[in-house]
């Protein structure tokens, strides 16, 4: 099995989730103290996914904002597919889409 | 324990301040700076400070002899604030491959807030949200000020028929109670005139 490391993923992820239709924004998926260090340590340089790898998991997140005209979980559940479509290494992955923008459409 | 001064206290995982972020949006988002752009928390925040500075404008300009106190626009940002910190994460939809779908209370917060501010006469200052238990529905309730004039039973049914088909929209999300207080009466050009 060809096993893809996290890092390698993660930017392949957001672009994935970027093409989805019905997403709006993509954010920064990881926890605020994550962020906090990121920002001073390599500030815009990572990936907005969070891809966590353990033996045989692996765990994505992806945060995503979506109008308020649609549903969102339509838009999410769509994004999970475009997600475990970017690397089917055989490796079994949890994916979580959190939507934490319902935006408002463009005046 | 001392008192939580919020004009200092950052955003999302930002590092930044309401203050911060009003002085960025006067520059015009110019430099970027990633760890705003990237944050869900700081994009609502902004976005509604864009909303509230339009909403100011036209209310100065409708309203020349009397303008906008400064408290007004400072106390509804620090509510926004309040509101749109991500909180939990509500579930949105299941299904039997792994896959978990969530929205955040900030996002409802946000959403709940546009939906009101869209109905003519209608000003929100307050949201809050309650999900006592999982799978069931969200209590919400909302203080609001209405447009003199406007009858406010009938701004008070909108706002309550907009709110839950909006919330309702999103997956699973199921709404129980919308309590809707009228704390205040505001004026504009139609009844300046």
């Amino acid at each position: 099995m060809n096993h893809t490391s996290s890092t390698e993923l993660a930017p392949r992820i957001d672009g994935a989730v970027a093409a989805v239709d019905g997403v709006c924004e993509s954010y920064s998926a990881r926890a605020a103290a994550a962020r906090a260090v990121e920002r001073v340590i390599a500030p815009g340089a990572t990936a907005l996914a969070h891809v966590r790898e353990s033996a045989d998991a692996r765990d994505v997140t992806v945060c995503i904002g979506v109008s308020g005209q649609t549903d969102s979980a339509s838009v999410a559940s769509a994004v999970a597919s475009a997600v475990r479509g970017v690397e089917p290494d055989g490796v079994a992955t949890h994916v979580r889409v959190r939507v934490a923008r319902l935006v408002a459409p463009s005046a | 324990m001392t008192a939580h001064d919020e004009t200092t206290e950052t955003i999302g995982g930002s590092g930044y301040t309401l203050e911060d972020l009003s002085a960025y949006l006067d520059r015009n988002r110019t430099p970027r700076i990633a760890a705003i752009e990237r944050d869900a928390e700081c994009q609502a925040v902004l976005a509604s400070m864009e909303r509230m500075g339009r909403l100011s404008r036209e209310l100065v300009a409708e309203q020349a002899v009397e303008p906008l106190a400064d408290s007004w626009y400072d106390d509804i940002m620090r509510e926004v604030m309040r509101e749109f910190r991500a909180g939990r994460d509500i579930p949105l939809a299941r299904t039997d491959d792994g896959t978990e779908i969530v929205v955040t209370e900030g996002a409802l917060y946000e959403l709940i807030r546009c939906v009101g501010d869209e109905i003519p006469g209608v000003l929100i200052s307050r949201v809050r949200l309650d999900h006592p238990e999982a799978g069931g529905p969200l209590s919400i309730r909302i203080a609001m000020s209405v447009r003199f004039g406007r009858r406010i039973a009938d701004a008070v049914d909108q706002l309550r028929e907009d709110v839950r088909t909006a919330v309702e929209r999103q997956g699973d999300l199921r709404v129980g109670t919308i309590d809707v207080t009228v704390g205040d009466v505001h004026l504009d050009e139609e009844e300046e005139r």
